[in-house]
């Protein structure tokens, strides 16, 4: 129908501007494309399981990681304490050995010996103490000089 | 670029490897026009959006059958127009009671409709369209708006070119009629 025809036949129709009034949203032709191949080639759908693992990949991974971060600190613990205690332990027992065997070796007659040999050789030795501050008093007296005193005891 | 023919494109189709390619090119020629088709008879954008969507993977699904007696864009047309109309028929269904009117409703719609711009001579024209029969409408908005052939019309809406005639002048007289008394 040629558009003379059509103003003969509807003379308000053809006085309408003829347009298309309807939009579409900003970039639809161009994005549409793109979702109908979306649409078309889907990502591979997963199985149960390996959505299940997906789910619990996480979880297990916090898991292991705190299960490894116990063992670690058990290990840590157990190395910096129970293994000093037995050092300490047998180092006290080594000791205790030794005072033992001592004990069991020297008799007390012995030892009571022992502890007299020490007291008299301290009792010496203050003697000899006394007996040269004497000779150096005498010394001083008699007109020896300090220096040569000191000479003679090599101080 | 240069666009390819539908022959062309066919061809570039049934190359091994080049499928997903001729198909990209068929929908970025088609799409637009398939878009307002489909949007002059369903009126509203998202349903347009879906059966577009519709069409074009059934056009997929189809072409490595598509016998070349017949146009590649009067077969896709052809998609469209059955699955906006196919729309159309469950929406009724859905309302259950035959006094609704779905091209009423749609006509109200319209209005509130953001993606609509006319003016109110425009809004009257599709608000006249839209009390149309189904069939007068889509012959009327193929040939008035979309200038398509009878020839190709015919081939679209399986039927015979004197049919079509006369749904287009039946068409153009109701609108006449409802504009002169609105």
């Amino acid at each position: 129908m040629e558009n003379e025809e059509l103003h003969k036949i509807a003379p308000k129709l053809s006085q309408i501007e003829k347009k298309n009034s309807y939009e579409v949203p900003q970039g639809y032709f161009d994005t549409f494309p793109r979702r109908l191949q979306e649409r078309l080639h889907p990502e591979k759908e997963l199985s149960f399981a390996e959505r299940l693992v997906i789910y619990i990949k996480p979880h297990f991974a916090l898991a292991a990681m705190m299960v490894g971060v116990f063992v670690i600190a058990f290990f840590a613990i157990n190395l910096f304490t129970s293994d000093n205690i037995n050092h300490i332990e047998t180092v006290n027992t080594g000791m205790a050995d030794v005072l033992e065997y001592e004990l069991n070796e020297v008799d007390e007659i012995s030892l009571m010996e022992m502890l007299a040999a020490e007291e008299e050789a301290e009792v010496v030795t203050d003697e000899e103490d006394a007996y040269v501050e004497e000779a150096i008093e005498y010394l001083l007296n008699e007109g020896v000089s300090i220096e040569t005193l000191m000479q003679e005891l090599e101080i | 670029m240069s666009e390819y023919s539908d022959k062309e494109l066919i061809t570039l189709f049934r190359e091994g490897g080049n499928q997903n390619y001729a198909y990209n090119l068929i929908v970025r020629k088609y799409q637009e026009r398939l878009y307002w088709h489909i949007r002059k008879i369903v009126v509203d954008h998202d349903d347009t959006d879906d059966i577009l969507q519709n069409t074009l993977v059934k056009a997929w699904q189809g072409l490595e059958k598509f016998r070349e007696d017949s146009q590649l864009y009067t077969w896709l047309y052809r998609i469209a127009t059955n699955e906006s109309l196919m729309f159309l028929r469950k929406k009724r269904t859905r309302f259950l009671l035959p006094i609704v009117d779905v091209e009423h409703q749609l006509s109200n719609s319209l209005e509130s409709d953001s993606y609509y711009s006319g003016d109110e001579i425009q809004l009257k024209l599709q608000k006249a369209l839209l009390s149309l029969p189904e069939k007068q409408r889509l012959v009327f908005n193929m040939k008035y708006y979309d200038e398509m052939k009878y020839d190709d019309m015919a081939e679209i809406l399986d039927t015979s070119v004197g049919a079509l005639k006369a749904s287009y002048h039946h068409a153009v007289k109701k609108i006449e009629k409802y504009l002169q008394e609105s």
